[in-house]
């Protein structure tokens, strides 16, 4: 049967009239289980329909509702077995044992201070740090661009390959900061990058549809490189690398050069593709969208001149904490938040730019920082609660 | 490029093989067979139509460059759709067999731009051989031959002398010294395979110098009948001609002051036209000649190895290798010249070369240890190995040969020359004499040319044999490096 989880999502989707969410899903149904030829091609249609729709009239989402109502019936229905289970000897795909990296050359010579994390399928890392402080370093080791200084690195998901390169980067997809350009029709690239992974024939064909349809880009498959954004060069890079299933993706920045509404989407389809029922994922990811990141992150690495101040689970950050930390803007001066907010009472305001930080004792809670402000009349347009995030790690550096 | 002119069953070939098989697909060999096959048909279209011009072999000469810089061109199309798609620099599946069939593919298709003039310079050559019939060309041969006494347009053709008295030249028409001078050098003496064509003693016996200017002047028409015959036209007036040879005939010895002899040249370019045409009727092809033929595999070889270590190398190493190819041997040159001088920097020179063969095999034990991080400098010697490795076993024995006594080269030098040397007691003397007999040096010298043969060939082709041999390990150590992260 298929997961009730996943069944309750399409559910919910369908429910709230997300047929983004819901064709999407219904896809990764289509990877993850075998269903009945007649049902993929069904969902296949529908997220076809949709794309079609939404392209010329986004507001007439709801023509699909019947077909989307028919595959849902019939998804229940199915008594669908996983495919193709990942054939993996560990779920731990590298695992770092107090790596070190040092450049001695240039202006300001850097140092990666001694690092150990695992990464495991179906979780997602973050590295967050300010710039220029061993975010991308990291990566590069992790992607086995960058040699370690000191320390072991080890791949146990390989199994008898657990030191060999090679084998490593086969299932290992990197996608840097700057992607390369690709050369050839965008379809002639992904066809290529699935026969390469032995992902061959009418297989290769389904899965290039799959991923297409999936990620919206369809109807680019044709165009090459220099007739699409920058936007898209990111998904069309992330659809080459999805399609023959990696152990382990690596991105550096990948939500630079998307919009919001796109960055939002791919870091929810991140998600999904983690945890793919018969291949997950582990993902490691660098970004400045920290808060994004937190949202989606299983673990978190955050690095500050090469040493490390934080590794380990989203959730665990901050549980310890002495402090609550609120991040706030609004329509008011440092001033005018510190005669609300006073010392006196406990209050700590630090001025980080565009908004303040607010540092209170453990009891105070947002709705009381919110009841404060909101007596004093200062207009608010801006609210976070920072205390569990790897926010105020960060400082101001001028 | 390909794709939008090519046939659609062309195309559904390509996305079969894109979609199952990525090596064959890589190397276009569908599309370059095809186009191969049409352009090859071009060329020898080019080859029956270019007009053939007997005097002169500049024109197909041409045609054969024009095709070759167009064969040049398109390679560089294929080059660059060749190179872009990387299967192992997208560290995709490795399979046993791949670089077989990597190696062979790409080999193919220099081959087929290599060899894309080959057709015209065959159907040219077919049809120049199909101009004439041999027995027309032999009976012009001798019919040329034999007038050539009576066209009076070199005293070198018949006896002369000069007089240091009267400082001028003197010559006899009536006694010629004339060969047969239309027949080519390289045929002159195959009586055996040519026994029509008359022999330089046959001309000079069958001479009779002829008092009645009416059979000059018909000889002389006949000649140059025939010379218009194969594209030549003589600047002669019979008449002159048929004059001067009486007047040389009747006087005896003639001063050349007497007789101004007449233009010469279009007899040279008939002597070259038939030498192009027996060269098209019995010769062989350049093209299919020994030593062109293995000039053509090691350039295809190497083109074809350069290829396929730019796919499994970074090109920054790939670019210091093929700088170091180009400066080495100029390095080497310069120190041999600076620290070992005149007779022994050549000696020298090969010392160096051969220097940096053997460390190229020392960075493969080293690079083969590699477990860490990438070592350009060693990935850099490697390539060189595997670019060295099918030249260097005969360049070390051509050198032990030269610079050793291993191989006694020595005899080829005394190769017709004295070789026994004794004493003999003369006038009470000891004196040397020698054996010009020479057999013992003749034998000596073919059985060490035959020795040093030998051991060329085995070094001509036992690196080859290894060199497919280890092609999977060759291809096992470039993509490890690939996969090696690197320091910086």
């Amino acid at each position: 049967m298929v997961e009730n989880k996943f069944i309750q999502q399409l559910e919910e989707s369908f429910n709230s009239k997300d047929y983004s969410l819901f064709t999407r899903r219904s896809l990764d149904l289509t990877n993850d289980y075998q269903l009945p030829e007649t049902l993929v091609g069904e969902i296949f249609e529908l997220r076809k329909n949709y794309l079609s729709i939404i392209d010329v009239n986004p507001t007439q989402q709801d023509a699909i509702t019947g077909a989307a109502s028919q595959v849902l019936e019939k998804i229940k229905l199915q008594d669908a077995t996983l495919v193709n289970a990942a054939n993996t000897t560990s779920d731990i795909v590298f695992k770092a044992q107090d790596i070190t990296k040092q450049f001695h050359s240039g202006r300001n010579p850097f140092k990666l201070h001694p690092i150990s994390f695992e990464l495991k399928l179906g979780q997602i890392t973050g590295v967050v740090g300010e710039n220029g402080n061993g975010k991308t370093t990291l990566l590069r080791i992790v992607s086995g661009q960058l040699s370690t200084d000191t320390g072991s690195i080890e791949f146990p998901a390989l199994g008898n390959f657990s030191n060999n390169w090679y084998e490593a980067k086969n299932k290992f997809a990197f996608i840097p900061q700057r992607i390369p350009k690709w050369h050839g029709t965008l379809l002639e690239n992904l066809l290529f990058f699935a026969t390469i992974h032995n992902i061959t024939g009418e297989q290769n064909l389904k899965q290039i549809d799959y991923i297409l349809f999936r990620l919206g880009l369809d109807k680019f498959r044709d165009l090459t490189w220099s007739q699409i954004s920058s936007g898209y060069r990111m998904r069309f890079e992330l659809a080459k690398m999805l399609l023959w299933r990696p152990h382990l993706l690596i991105l550096d920045e990948p939500l630079a050069n998307l919009d919001i509404n796109a960055q939002q989407l791919f870091l929810q389809d991140l998600r999904f593709f983690a945890q793919s029922q018969s291949n997950p994922i582990s993902i490691i990811l660098s970004s400045q969208q920290l808060h994004e990141i937190e949202r989606i992150a299983d673990n978190i690495i955050f690095i500050r001149q090469g040493k490390t101040i934080y590794n380990g689970k989203q959730i665990d950050f901050g549980i310890d904490r002495a402090v609550n930390n609120y991040e706030v803007a609004g329509n008011f001066t440092l001033q005018q938040l510190q005669n609300c907010l006073t010392e006196s009472n406990g209050y700590k305001i630090e001025d980080a730019g565009t908004a303040f930080i607010i540092s209170c004792s453990i009891d105070v809670k947002w709705f009381d920082v919110l009841s404060v402000i909101q007596k004093n009349g200062l207009e608010l347009n801006y609210y976070r609660d920072i205390s569990q995030s790897t926010r105020q790690l960060f400082h101001k550096d001028i | 490029m390909f794709k939008k002119i090519a046939p659609g069953f062309l195309n559904r070939i390509d996305t079969y093989l894109l979609t199952n098989y990525p090596i064959v697909w890589i190397s276009k060999i569908h599309y370059v067979l095809w186009f191969g096959l049409l352009l090859y048909l071009v060329s020898t279209l080019i080859g029956f139509f270019v007009p053939i011009d007997l005097t002169s072999r500049a024109d197909s000469g041409l045609w054969f460059l024009l095709l070759s810089v167009l064969s040049f061109i398109i390679s560089w199309f294929w080059g660059y759709r060749y190179l872009i798609f990387n299967k192992e620099k997208n560290f995709g599946n490795l399979k046993v067999g791949d670089e077989y069939k990597n190696f062979f593919l790409v080999f193919s298709c220099v081959t087929i731009f290599a060899w894309f003039a080959s057709p015209f310079v065959i159907s040219y050559n077919t049809k120049m051989a199909h101009m004439f019939s041999d027995e027309e060309i032999m009976e012009d041969v001798n019919t040329l031959n034999e007038i050539e006494p009576y066209v009076v347009t070199n005293y070198y053709s018949y006896e002369n002398s000069y007089d240091t008295t009267k400082k001028q030249t003197f010559f006899n028409v009536n006694k010629i010294y004339a060969y047969n001078n239309y027949t080519p050098y390289q045929y002159l003496n195959d009586t055996l395979v040519f026994p029509k064509l008359i022999s330089s003693f046959q001309i000079r016996t069958n001479y009779k110098p002829i008092a009645d200017i009416s059979i000059v002047r018909v000889k002389i028409a006949r000649h140059v009948s025939i010379c218009e015959k194969y594209g030549v036209y003589p600047n002669l007036d019979i008449d002159e001609m048929a004059a001067k040879y009486i007047k040389a005939q009747k006087t005896g010895w003639i001063s050349i002051d007497e007789l101004s002899l007449g233009n010469d040249y279009h007899k040279e370019q008939m002597r070259t036209a038939f030498n192009n045409l027996f060269e098209a009727k019995f010769g062989t092809l350049f093209i299919w000649d020994k030593d062109f033929l293995w000039g053509m595999f090691y350039a295809i070889f190497s083109l074809t190895l350069l290829l396929v270590l730019f796919k499994l190398n970074y090109w920054q190493q790939f670019l210091i290798m093929g700088i170091v190819c180009a400066l080495y041997p100029l390095i080497a040159f310069i120190l041999s010249q600076i620290f070992f001088k005149s007779s022994s920097s050549e000696h020298s020179f090969q010392w160096f070369v051969f220097l940096l063969f053997v460390t190229t095999i020392v960075s493969l034990f080293i690079t083969a240890k590699q477990e860490k991080a990438f070592k350009p400098f060693f990935n850099i010697l490697n390539q060189l190995f595997f670019l060295l490795v099918i030249y260097m076993p005969m360049m070390v024995v051509h050198y032990l040969r030269r610079y050793t006594d291993i191989f006694h080269d020595h005899f080829s030098y005394n190769y017709g020359y004295a070789a026994a040397k004794t004493e003999v007691n003369m006038y009470g003397q000891k004196i040397e004499i020698y054996d010009y007999t020479y057999y013992l040096d003749q034998y000596l010298y073919s059985y060490w040319q035959e020795e040093y043969d030998l051991w060329f060939t085995i070094c001509k082709w036992t690196p080859i044999i290894l060199f497919f041999l280890c092609l999977p390990l060759m291809k096992k150590l470039f993509v490890k490096q690939l996969a090696l992260p690197r320091r910086t």
